[in-house]
């Protein structure tokens, strides 16, 4: 595998060179993406529903069609912005990742997403933004945060077990401490890792790092937010509520299916996983109507068009149609991506009971979630921060580093990698 | 066979070899294991596979899987790409390295030593200071969306002429060479009907080598490929991957196993020509 950890390095190390050549590329043409009537598309598998790449042939007979499933998407697009050839018409990337290149995508509220930007949740749209205030992305799919539940073990604890009183019981950060309290008493755990809770709070809080509003927001990593977030997780942590499982392991999976792991925030591939974990707990799991200090979602995935794409309204309009309520609400119900597109939310598709939460109509409790989560004001140093944090948080579970510990060295390594 | 027997014999069953045989079997086992581990992988499905205590029986759902991985990739197309690719490659890439290698050997013109230690200086070269560059040129000559790109730079490498080079100085005696020139070959017949066939062991080991690097190789087919139809077989099994971390690891590890195939099978031809172009250098001299 000498060929893989060569291209692995040398991967690390071109997309730092790509980066930091792009910001000094000062050739407006980008390559040109070939005539009218042609568009290429370049999709990571499993980001768009598969409704929009089977549809979209039939729905545009008179556009040829290029549509690339590819991984590593961002190291293809990189190398093709820094050559400035082969550059995809539209593609599904992050706004912030390319916010310094954002003058090589397009700004589409000027190519018809005006008229249908209502159709989105507005934080959702508001995340498609640049510093600059560009609409360069078009919502594909959100990640919102719901409270998984047992209820058997939550009546064994002496806890409401119905999905509107268990919301009612966690929806403030006192109420949840005293449900991982009680589940704590019995043998049970009602959290998997303080990390996820840190993550969880961050994204209910809005908190990006930033002070003031667009290309004047300063960054600066020592929030009370934050620091609320952290010393929270750190002390369920030290309470002893967690299961210190992650997710995405082969530990998660046993706690969910050996009956330790109780309860979890988590985006819905999470809910996901948790069906391939404990396939023989079906029933046994709903979702709680509130989640802990409000609402929370990750950000998901964003539709973007190059600025230089041959029919900029084309593109746009393709793009609207493929992330249009129809086939989001197809996607949820075929790929497991959750629509950002409101009028989804109505459609059958999303009003379908899951058998795996005891036919609790799950879409329309992540539903009300979505609609209620605050809008961020993110800016290229948001992930990067959050993520030192929360790295921080699971070191410590580790290596059993004090709150205040951990706290200060995350903030240096935030500071010196970072700046601010 | 009368030699033998009247060389030091050591009883079958003495403390030492049994030692070094168990030392040996746990060897083995460790290397082994992530192949058994691979298709145990390979043959469960992913609940399976996430169960603790892991389990270490093969399970059924090898078809079930690998039916998942045709669905999910141009598994079959990028399977064809491959194996054309590495062909070519590998093809061209032994017959100039020789070349270039028994030329450096065997040939002497002024300037041949500075030549050589030039050309292994570009070993210290690190692959990613060069991948910017040399994108950027694959682009300006519009090789992009083509197989160029990984068939002419990799058309030879410093370190396979450097192999051949030993090769050819080890192999091919000068006099053998003396004696095709005096009976009228020129350079290419010599190089033809006496060079490469003695260093056949040395091409052989070689081979392998290149055609396990050029089978595996990821990020080159990444960047310069832009068709799904045109994928190779890395890029292919990367398409299984899930959006978010959902991936199917059983699904993945299905595909896997049937990418590895043909080197194994290769490898199991060549073993002995391997194993004994292994071990000549370590006889001669």
């Amino acid at each position: 595998m000498k060929s893989l950890r060569r291209g692995t390095a040398a991967s690390v190390i071109a997309i730092g060179l790509a980066a930091a050549a792009l910001t000094g590329c000062s050739s407006g043409d980008a390559g040109g993406t070939g005539d009218p009537g042609k568009l290429t598309v370049w999709y990571r598998p499993g980001s768009l529903p598969a409704a929009s790449i089977d549809g979209v042939k039939a729905q545009f007979p008179d556009v040829k069609f290029d549509l690339v499933e590819t991984p590593d998407l961002d190291k293809k697009l990189a190398a093709a912005l820094r050559s400035g050839t082969d550059v995809p018409d539209i593609m599904v990337a992050d706004v912030l990742q390319y916010g310094s290149v954002e003058d090589k995508f397009l700004d589409v509220s000027e190519h018809g997403f005006s008229d249908v930007a209502d159709d989105y949740l507005d934080w959702k749209v508001a995340s498609g933004q640049s510093a600059t205030g560009r609409q360069i992305g078009i919502p594909i799919d959100i990640g919102p945060y719901g409270y998984y539940y047992k209820p058997a073990d939550f009546e064994a604890a002496g806890l409401p077990s119905e999905p509107d009183a268990v919301g009612e019981a966690v929806a403030t950060w006192d109420g949840y401490e005293n449900v991982l309290s009680e589940l704590a008493k019995t043998g049970h755990r009602g959290c998997d890792h303080a990390s996820n809770v840190y993550y969880y709070t961050m994204y209910a809080t809005g908190t990006s790092f930033y002070e003031g509003e667009g290309a004047d927001a300063t960054f600066d990593p020592e929030s009370a937010e934050n620091k609320e977030a952290f010393d929270r997780a750190m002390q369920f942590q030290e309470d002893g509520y967690c299961t210190n499982t992650n997710w995405w392991g082969p530990e998660w999976n046993s706690a969910a299916s050996q009956g330790d792991l109780v309860g979890f925030l988590a985006p819905p591939w999470i809910g996901g996983a948790l069906m391939d974990a404990a396939p023989d707990q079906s029933g046994q799991w709903r979702i709680a109507t509130k989640t802990p200090g409000g609402a929370a979602s990750e950000n998901g995935s964003t539709l973007m068009i190059s600025a230089a794409t041959a029919d900029p309204d084309l593109a746009t309009d393709v793009a609207i149609w493929m992330t249009d309520a129809e086939n989001q609400a197809q996607g949820f119900a075929k790929d497991g991506l959750f629509p950002s597109a409101v009028a989804a939310f109505d459609m059958p598709a999303m009003k379908e009971p899951s058998e795996f939460y005891g036919d609790q109509v799950t879409a329309q409790v992540l539903g009300e979630l979505a609609l209620a989560a605050p809008t961020f004001n993110r800016g290229p140093n948001t992930i990067p921060a959050t993520n030192i944090f929360r790295q921080t948080i699971t070191d410590s579970v580790e290596n059993g580093a004090s709150a205040d510990e951990a706290y200060k060295s995350a903030l240096t390594k935030v500071t010196s990698e970072l700046g601010g | 066979m009368s030699l033998r027997m009247t060389s030091r014999r050591v009883r079958a069953t003495s403390p030492s070899r049994i030692a070094a045989h168990f030392v040996l079997m746990v060897g083995v086992l460790l290397f082994v294991f992530p192949f058994y581990w691979l298709i145990v992988m390979a043959t469960s499905s992913t609940a399976q596979i996430y169960s603790v205590p892991p389990r270490l029986f093969l399970g059924t759902s090898f078809f079930e899987n690998f039916g998942k991985v045709l669905e999910g990739s141009t598994f079959l197309t990028a399977f064809a790409n491959s194996i054309w690719l590495t062909i070519v490659s590998v093809a061209i890439h032994l017959f100039l390295a020789a070349l270039a290698g028994y030329v450096f050997a065997k040939v002497s013109f002024p300037g041949r030593n500075t030549l050589f230690a030039i050309l292994l200086a570009t070993m210290l070269i690190p692959t990613g200071v060069s991948l910017v560059p040399t994108f950027q040129i694959y682009a300006d000559l519009g090789w992009l969306n083509t197989y160029l790109p990984l068939i002419v730079p990799g058309a030879v490498s410093a370190f396979g002429v450097f192999w051949m080079r030993q090769a050819a100085s080890s192999a091919v005696s000068d006099e053998v060479i003396d004696a095709a020139k005096i009976d009228g070959a020129g350079f290419m017949r010599t190089f033809l009907q006496v060079a490469l066939p003695s260093m056949r062991p040395a091409l052989v080991a070689f081979g392998i080598f290149q055609v396990m690097w050029t089978w595996n190789d990821y990020l080159w087919p990444l960047l310069v490929l832009g068709k799904p139809s045109m994928f190779t077989l890395p890029i292919a099994l990367q398409q299984l991957q899930g959006n978010y971390g959902t991936t199917d690891y059983s699904v993945v590890m299905a595909g896997t196993l049937v990418a590895i195939l043909p080197l194994i099978i290769l490898f199991f031809f060549l073993r002995k020509t391997i194993l004994e172009n292994v071990s000549a250098g370590a006889l001669k001299g």
